[in-house]
C-alpha cells in the first residue's frame, strides 16, 4: 500500500492523519521535530485500529528519511503563535517552509506536495520555484474548508442532501475567493432553482464572514477537521489514481488570462498530480474579482521571494 | 432520530462527535462551559459532513439545556492533574464537575444512558448513579473497552497479524489495578496462550497497564484521544443499534463477582436497554483476587468522597 507522510503532528497534522486512516487511503508517516508528539499521535491513533479495523498502518518519528517513498508529502507544519509582526512572522513560517523543503527534496523527491502551511498560495509558489520542482506535483490545500462549509449551509437550507450539492471556488484563500453562482448546483440543477438571490447571498456572507478575522498566516486550528477531511480527499485521488475535479490552488499560466502565480481554480487531479487546469465561464465582474486575487498574491509572493529569508 | 450529548468539547469530545456523526445513528448534541468551544467545534464537524457523506445533524453550546430529551449522555467533562495537584485535589474538582453535569442530566433528560469517561472513571460513575437516581443498567463507564484495544493492538504487533484478528477482555479499574484476561484473550478465537508464552503476555500486559502513561510521556502536555474516543463511540452504537455485544465496561456491581455497591470493569451485555446483562466469568483464584484488589480501589476513593459528603444527594 502507498504512504502518505504528514510533517507536523498539531491539531491538523493529527485531523489529517485521522482521516487517512478513517478512509483507508494510505499508510500515514507523521513527520514532527517533536518527536514524542508524532510517535504518540500515531500510536493514539493505531490503539483505536482494532476497534475502527483499520487496514493502514500509522507511524510517528522526527527522522526525514521516513518519508522515504512516499507517493504524497503533506506539509502541515504549523508555526508557534507569538507576539511577531506580521512580516517577522513571514519570515518564520518561510524558514520553516525551508528547512523542510530541503529534507523533502533528499528523501521523497518524486512525491506529490500538498501544501497547507500559510499563506498557501504565495508558499506553493515559493516551493515550485525555489525549489524547481514540477507544477503539475504542487498544490496548495486552500478553499476546501470554505467551499465544504458552503455546501453545507446550501444543504440545511433546502433541506436537501449534501450529496448532491456541488460549487466551485476560484482565487485567493481566505480573503477573496469567488464562488460563481452558475456553478453552485444541485444534482446539476442550478441552485437559484431552490433558493433565491437574498438567500444565497447570505450564505455566502457566513461563508466567507466566518474566515474573515483569520490570519492567512497561521494555521486554522477551528477548522482542523474539516481541513483534515479534505486532504484526506484530496489524496485518496492521487493515491488510488481515480482522476476528480477539485479546487485546489496550483500554478497557472494563461488560464484565465492569468499567468505566474498559484491561485485556486478548478482542475482535474489524478495520480501524476494536476492534469488539467478546467477553465470554466466567468463574468466580467468575476474574472476582474480574480485578476485582483491575481495581483494580491503576486505581491505578497514577491515580497517573500525578494525579502532573501530562503 | 436518537439524540447523543456528549458533555466536554475538549479532544475526547470532538473526536467522540466524529466518530459517531459518521455512523449516522444519531443527532449529536456538544456542551461545555468554556466560551465558544462547543459551537465551534459542533461547527467543525458539521462542516466535514459533506466530505465524510454524513448528514448527522450537529449542535454545541454552552447552554446545556440543549441536550434535553437525549437518548445517550456522554460524560468527558473533567480536568486532567496538572503538576503540583495531588490525586485527591483533581478527585475533588473532577467530583463537583460530575456531580453538577448529573444534576443536568437528571433534569434535562431522565430517560437517558449515561456513559461516564471522567475519570477517576468507577467513582464518577458511582456519583453519576448516586445524583441521577437512575436505575444502575442506564449508567455505566468506559474504560475497559479502551484497555482490551490497546492489548489487541499490542498484541496483534507482537504476532504480525491484523489488529481485527485479536479479541480481549481486560477487567478492573482502568489504570494500575486493571486485570487482563489472557485465558479470554483471543486470534482468531484461538486463545493468546496458544501463541504467546508468559512471559511474552506479561511483557504486553505491563505495556497496556501503562498504555495511558506511555501516551502522556510522548505527548507531554497533551494526552490521548482517539482510541478512548473510539471506545465511547463502540458502546454509543451498540445501545443505539441493539447489537448487544459483549464489552467490558464498568458496572454497578450488586453482588457479582462477590463484589457489592460499586462500579468495576466487567464484561457486559450491551443492548437498547443498556448494560442487559452481567457475564460472570470464571475467574482462577488469582485473577478474582485482582479484582476484588481493584474494587477495593475504587470503594476507597468512593469512602473518601463519602467522608465529604460529595458522594449522595443530601448535601
Amino acid at each position: 500500500m502507498n504512504q502518505v507522510t504528514v510533517i507536523g503532528a498539531g491539531h491538523i497534522g493529527t485531523m489529517i492523519a485521522y482521516f487517512l486512516a478513517e478512509n483507508q487511503v494510505a499508510h500515514v508517516q507523521l513527520l514532527d521535530v517533536n518527536e514524542g508528539l508524532a510517535k504518540g499521535k500515531a500510536l493514539d491513533l493505531m490503539e483505536a485500529a482494532p476497534i475502527r479495523g483499520y487496514t493502514v498502518r500509522m507511524n510517528g518519528s522526527h527522522f526525514y528519511q521516513d518519508m522515504t517513498g512516499s507517493q504524497i508529502v503533506v506539509l502541515a507544519a504549523e508555526s508557534s503563535r507569538s507576539s511577531l509582526s506580521d512580516s517577522e512572522q513571514m519570515t518564520q513560517n518561510t524558514a520553516i517552509l525551508s528547512n523542510i523543503m530541503t529534507q523533502v527534496l533528499q528523501f521523497a523527491p518524486d512525491a506529490i506536495i500538498l501544501n497547507l502551511m500559510q499563506p498557501v498560495d504565495e508558499f506553493t509558489k515559493l516551493i515550485i520555484e525555489r525549489w524547481g520542482l514540477d507544477p503539475a506535483r504542487v498544490v496548495g490545500i486552500a478553499a476546501g474548508v470554505q467551499l465544504s462549509q458552503l455546501i453545507k449551509h446550501i444543504a440545511l437550507e433546502t433541506g436537501l442532501s449534501s450529496r448532491d450539492i456541488s460549487a466551485l471556488a476560484l482565487g485567493a484563500a481566505p480573503h477573496q475567493l469567488l464562488f460563481p453562482l452558475n456553478y453552485m448546483r444541485i444534482r446539476g440543477i442550478p441552485v437559484d432553482t431552490f433558493l433565491d438571490g437574498k438567500t444565497i447571498g447570505q450564505i455566502l456572507e457566513t461563508v466567507c464572514s466566518g474566515h474573515e478575522r483569520v490570519s492567512p498566516l497561521f494555521a486554522h486550528d477551528h477548522v482542523a477537521s474539516t481541513l483534515g477531511a479534505v486532504v484526506a480527499q484530496v489524496a485518496s485521488l492521487i493515491v488510488h489514481n481515480t482522476p476528480g475535479i477539485v479546487c485546489l490552488s496550483s500554478f497557472l499560466n494563461g488560464p484565465y488570462g492569468i499567468s505566474d502565480v498559484c491561485l485556486t481554480t478548478p482542475l482535474l487531479l489524478g495520480g501524476g498530480g494536476v492534469e488539467k487546469i478546467i477553465e470554466v465561464h466567468l463574468t466580467d465582474e468575476e474574472l476582474t474579482f480574480l485578476e485582483k486575487a491575481s495581483e494580491t498574491v503576486k505581491t505578497t509572493a514577491n515580497r517573500i521571494i525578494n525579502g532573501g529569508e530562503v | 432520530m436518537p439524540k447523543v450529548t456528549i458533555v466536554g468539547a475538549g479532544h475526547v469530545g470532538m473526536s467522540t462527535a466524529l466518530f459517531i456523526a459518521k455512523t449516522q445513528l444519531a443527532d449529536i448534541v456538544l456542551i461545555d462551559v468554556l466560551d465558544d468551544m462547543a459551537r465551534l467545534k459542533a461547527e467543525d464537524a458539521l462542516f466535514t459532513g459533506p466530505l465524510q457523506q454524513y448528514e448527522s445533524r450537529i449542535q454545541g453550546s454552552r447552554d446545556v439545556s440543549l441536550m434535553a430529551d437525549s437518548d445517550i449522555v456522554v460524560i468527558t467533562a473533567g480536568k486532567t492533574r496538572t503538576p503540583g495537584m495531588s490525586r485527591d485535589d483533581l478527585l475533588q474538582v473532577n467530583t463537583l464537575i460530575v456531580r453538577s453535569v448529573a444534576e443536568q442530566v437528571k433534569t434535562y433528560s431522565p430517560a437517558a444512558f449515561v456513559i461516564v469517561v471522567t475519570n477517576p472513571l468507577d467513582a464518577m460513575a458511582y456519583v453519576t448513579l448516586q445524583l441521577t437516581g437512575f436505575q444502575p443498567h442506564r449508567v455505566m463507564g468506559m474504560a475497559g473497552i479502551l484497555d482490551s484495544t490497546r492489548f489487541q493492538y499490542f498484541i496483534a504487533e507482537e504476532l504480525g497479524v491484523h489488529v481485527t484478528e485479536t479479541s480481549a477482555l481486560v477487567l478492573g479499574s482502568h489504570g494500575d489495578s486493571m486485570v487482563p484476561l489472557s485465558r479470554y484473550t483471543t486470534v482468531g478465537g484461538i486463545p493468546v496462550t496458544e501463541f504467546l508464552d508468559e512471559a511474552v503476555i506479561e511483557r504486553l500486559v505491563e505495556r497496556t497497564r501503562n498504555g495511558g502513561s506511555e501516551l502522556v510521556g510522548y505527548l507531554k502536555t497533551g494526552s490521548a484521544f482517539w482510541a478512548a474516543a473510539a471506545s465511547i463511540t463502540e458502546m454509543v452504537t451498540c445501545i443505539l443499534t441493539d447489537h448487544k455485544r459483549i464489552l467490558p465496561c464498568s458496572a454497578y456491581l450488586n453482588g457479582q463477582y462477590g463484589i457489592r455497591d460499586i462500579f468495576i470493569g466487567v464484561p457486559v451485555q450491551l443492548g437498547k436497554d443498556g448494560i442487559e446483562d452481567i457475564v460472570e466469568l470464571e475467574l482462577t483464584a488469582y485473577e478474582l483476587a485482582q479484582l476484588r484488589q481493584s474494587a477495593g480501589a475504587a470503594q476507597e476513593t468512593i469512602d473518601r468522597l463519602k467522608e465529604v459528603n460529595l458522594c449522595c444527594d443530601s448535601q
